[in-house]
């Protein structure tokens, strides 16, 4: 059962330059229990793209979609009431910078605590008692001093345990996490990606993780899906995408990972990603790939089909035989 | 990753130290910080050695006392012969123009305010006074296409460009001044994974170019194990093990590069495989553990560990570790650890 | 050798589009530009501009209403005052010496204070602390008290107005800068010219000042305004400008007496130094607006 859909995306920014597209036509979609990882680079617009489902863009962002369906409700009619009790209880999100994430003028204890009161109805003495037993479930050791601690009081590995403390709280259906890890020291990350896991594994909601890194997607994701100036380029599962990409850009990416190098020199991709006043006509990945032609620059490419990754491209890659 | 390796280092580092006191409160005295202790190692021409560890393990600091930014507490280094210790003055004009160093955050290492082309000249306009203007002018528009960029970003500002593009200008503003050593603290940690391989061919080109040699500091081991010759790795200020880039990468003999080399995510899911799970956080640099550093959070730990610091010695033809039971394996590599892994 | 880019950004717009773009979004802030530049440009023009001298007595015609008035001629505008001189001409004249009393007061204050904060924010230790002490001091008195005292001590002139004034304002730019250059110093772009051998006045002026001017440009727009009003206010109390001055805050002091009975000799000197800092004020609301990276949008 889909528990999320979200068709023809679009996120634009008014600036002092004119309209930027930050996500252009963006589907996505994750069943009950999946986990998707979004990767790109920046300029890929993926956090933009869940803040606006979250609703947590400024007011010069203009979001529009096709559809935007959560769970059955439709999030684009939402009042702001009935989006503010969806958020943060169903759907909840954790961000990249564990330190300045959470408030430094409260405790630890006291965001846990405000989380479990603005969507659920205990009494004071269940609130203290679920906290304690979110801090255990999360892997800080002596959760009832910690609560009492500030942020700035605990490492960044912990205060990233208490932000997912805070976001599993209200047992979500769907977990985004932005970057969570990027932080963070190579040893605490490891630590971090295996308590989101073991989560995900425990409670079955669905888990969106964002990330530029594509050692971390191999080794969480079931499903991937590549983004590149704002549009999907690609979508597959995680195995085959690492063993047969079919759109350019995911092919050059993996090829460029250094773990692959076969000699000195790293093929490189060209270029940088298209900012607001270079925007090129046609394919956006055009100017950089070594295949493009004339139909390539000219026209945007189509959306292929499943078998091919739903890559968005003239002439994808095909691994036959 | 053969290279051009002379004969004689460019650097020499003795057991080099640095320690900072901190405020510790009103009454108590003041608490020192260890950020660096004892670090010893060579450096020679056309030659990259890396250094890798997380937070609090000491390697800023270390790029920072060898750019001669700060001198070292104890212990000494050469470089090109001429000694720093902890007595040495600001350092010559030849001394400052051997070695040059540059940041990992290309949005904050350039001057918003400056051109291009002021930011290339100033190294020349301060240290090379007698230049007319029309050879500074030259040289640093030659700098500027060597590093890949065009003309006509010549007299452009910082915040036109890219992070990529930024990072180059701050690599050729490094080396204006024909450094024979580049500190290159994080140069790529900040860049995304396609400009990242822009940056390290360009990194791997000049050193061809120019032989020169590279201290890498680096949190990304696959990144490493790609462009360094040798490698040292750094827990809490000391280095706990150090040789050949490959031998210590396959066969890690210290358990906390052990640890470190198998925490990496592999961009490969169908290598998924148990990793070694490090309990605990890293420890501050304020409260170190008494022994080994590595001793709380280390699996294999034996009461030694937690009553005296292991030296680092060779295990073999360079690999160094004290009280090794077995001494056996073969490549260059140094282990500071009462119970190496993989031993025998 | 590897290119850094095949495709190259177009031109983007400079800083200054930029900066106006974001400027003209906050309209008070256009107004007040507006405002500011006619009486900039009245100020400049002032010999051309005024119909009469504005010391020449007209003996004949003592406080005569303004045009619109019964008794008004359209000889004289805005009418004259108890000595019979046109108001209009002093008005015109009022607004050169409020540009000149706020241009120098600024300079005075932003030279003097900008060096003491980088020396403050450079040096460190009890030098720095021995400034922010003394500057603590100075800004603990009330600023018109501490000018008042100066100025009876110096002699009531208004070049002393406004040495006074520009000594008073210091301290705000002392702090300005400082703090500044100590968010400045340890950036890597500092790090990277003290390694390449920067001496210390170069690292003050060529590398970190310039990064910190931001703020510094918008407190000089406010304090331009608190000059004027500042100096208004030593006028009133007689111990500015002298007379015949035609500065705006003297002509009100000559005028207290005559309220009730002639409006125009007291309300329209008030009316000019109103607008005149209401714009100012509106306009570096705007400035700050534009300047301030963190509330930038894009």
């Amino acid at each position: 059962m889909a528990l999320l859909e979200v068709e023809n995306l679009s996120v634009g920014f008014s600036t002092a330059n004119g309209m930027f597209r930050a996500v252009d036509s963006l589907d996505v979609h994750v069943d009950a229990g999946d986990i998707l990882a979004i990767v790109g680079e920046s300029g890929s617009g993926k956090s933009v793209s869940m803040l606006a489902l979250m609703g947590l863009l400024p007011w010069v962002a203009n979001v529009t979609a096709d559809r935007m369906v959560f769970n059955g409700v439709n999030m684009l009619e939402l009042t702001a009431a009935a989006r503010r009790d969806i958020i943060g209880r169903e759907i909840t999100m954790i961000f990249q910078e564990p330190m300045s994430s959470l408030n430094p003028c409260f405790t630890v204890g006291f965001q846990i605590k405000e989380a479990l009161a603005a969507h659920l109805s205990l009494t004071r003495k269940q609130r203290h008692n679920r906290a304690i037993e979110l801090l255990e479930q999360v892997g800080l050791p002596e959760p009832e001093k910690r609560l009492r601690a500030f942020p700035h009081q605990l490492s960044g590995g912990m205060n990233q345990r208490v932000m997912i403390a805070m976001a599993i709280a209200c047992q979500p259906l769907l977990l985004i996490a932005d970057e969570p890890t990027t932080a963070l020291d190579v040893t605490i990350q490891a630590q971090i990606l295996e308590l989101l896991m073991q989560l995900q594994r425990d409670t079955g909601m669905a888990l969106i993780l964002i990330t530029h890194d594509m050692g971390v997607v191999a080794e969480t994701a079931q499903r991937v899906s590549v983004q590149y100036a704002g549009q999907k380029v690609e979508e597959q599962s995680v195995h085959q995408l690492f063993a047969n990409p079919h759109h350019p850009y995911t092919d050059a990416l993996l090829a460029a990972l250094p773990e692959r190098a076969s000699g000195r020199l790293l093929p490189s991709i060209p270029g940088v990603v298209p900012g607001q006043f270079d925007r090129p006509r046609g394919c956006l990945f055009s100017p950089r790939c070594e295949k493009a032609d004339s139909v390539c620059t000219n026209q945007s490419p189509p959306v292929s089909g499943s078998d091919l990754g739903l890559a968005r491209c003239h002439y994808p890659i095909r691994h036959d035989a | 990753m053969a290279s051009t390796k002379s004969d004689s280092p460019l650097i020499v580092a003795d057991a080099i130290s640095r320690a900072y006191s901190v405020n510790n409160g009103w009454l108590r005295p003041d608490a020192t910080v260890h950020a660096l202790s004892e670090a010893s190692f060579e450096l020679h021409a056309g030659e990259t050695l890396a250094v890798v560890g997380e937070s609090g393990c000491g390697k800023s600091t270390l790029a920072r006392v060898l750019s001669l930014i700060e001198p070292p507490s104890s212990g000494k280094f050469t470089i090109n012969g001429t000694e720093i210790n902890p007595d040495s003055g600001l350092p010559s004009v030849d001394l400052r123009a051997s070695v040059a160093i540059v940041f990992q955050d290309p949005f904050g290492s350039l001057n918003p305010r400056q051109k291009i082309a002021q930011i290339l000249q100033e190294p020349l306009l301060i240290n090379r006074p007698t230049l007319s203007k029309s050879a500074r002018e030259a040289a640093s528009r030659e700098m500027l296409s060597l590093v890949g960029l065009r003309p006509e970003h010549y007299e452009r500002y910082p915040h036109m460009f890219s992070g990529g593009q930024r990072q180059r200008i701050a690599i050729a503003r490094a080396l204006m001044l024909d450094p024979k050593i580049l500190v290159l603290d994080e140069p790529v940690s900040a860049l995304d994974l396609s400009i990242q391989s822009q940056i390290l061919n360009l990194l791997v080109e000049l050193q061809d170019r120019l032989n020169l040699a590279y201290l890498f500091i680096s949190h990304d081991l696959s990144v490493v194990r790609h462009i360094a010759d040798e490698v040292m790795v750094m827990y809490l200020g000391r280095v706990v093990e150090k040789g050949d880039c490959r031998t210590v990468f396959e066969q890690p003999r210290h358990p906390y590069t052990q640890a470190l080399v198998s925490a990496t995510p592999v961009a490969d899911p169908s290598r998924r495989q148990q990793r070694i799970q490090l309990k605990g956080e890293l420890p501050s640099p304020l409260n170190p553990p008494t022994g080994c550093a590595f001793n709380p959070r280390c699996w294999l730990v034996q009461p030694q560990c937690q009553t005296s610091q292991p030296s680092l010695d060779i295990v073999a033809k360079g690999h160094e570790l004290e009280r090794c039971v077995d001494v056996k394996s073969s490549g260059a590599q140094a282990v500071a650890c009462y119970f190496p892994v993989n031993s025998g | 050798m590897s290119n850094a880019d095949s495709i190259d950004a177009a031109p983007r717009p400079n800083r200054f589009q930029e900066f106006w773009y974001y400027f003209r979004e906050n309209r008070g802030a256009v107004v007040g530009l507006v405002i500011f530049i006619s009486f900039l440009i009245v100020a400049l023009l002032a010999d051309i501009i005024a119909p009469h001298s504005p010391t020449h007595q007209f003996r004949e015609h003592l406080l005569q209403p303004p045009a619109w008035q019964d008794g008004g001629s359209m000889q004289f505008l805005l009418g004259t005052d108890p000595l019979g001189r046109d108001m209009l001409s002093r008005l015109i004249h009022g607004a050169r010496y409020s540009f000149f009393i706020g241009l120098v007061v600024v300079t005075l204050a932003v030279s003097g204070g900008v060096i003491t904060g980088l020396i403050a924010g450079f040096a460190g230790g009890w030098i720095d602390t021995l400034i922010m002490r003394l500057m603590d001091i100075v800004l603990a008195f009330p600023s018109l008290l501490l000018a008042l005292v100066m100025v009876a001590i110096l002699g009531p002139s208004l070049e002393n107005a406004m040495i006074a004034i520009a000594i008073v304002l210091q301290p705000h730019y002392v702090r300005l800068t400082r703090a500044s250059v100590l968010s400045e110093l340890p950036k890597d772009y500092v790090t990277s010219a003290r390694v390449a051998g920067a001496s210390i006045p170069r690292l003050m002026f060529v590398t970190v000042l310039p990064n910190c001017l931001p703020p510094i440009i918008v407190q000089a727009a406010l304090s331009f305004s608190s000059a004027i009003l500042d100096a208004a206010a030593l006028g009133f109390l007689g111990l500015g400008a002298q007379p015949p001055t035609p500065e705006w805050g003297t002509m009100l002091s000559e005028a207290r007496e005559f309220i009730l009975r002639a409006w125009w000799v007291v309300t329209l000197p008030g009316v000019a130094i109103l607008v005149t800092v209401l714009a100012i004020n509106l306009m570096g609301d705007g400035l700050r607006d534009a300047l301030d990276p963190k509330l930038k949008r894009s």
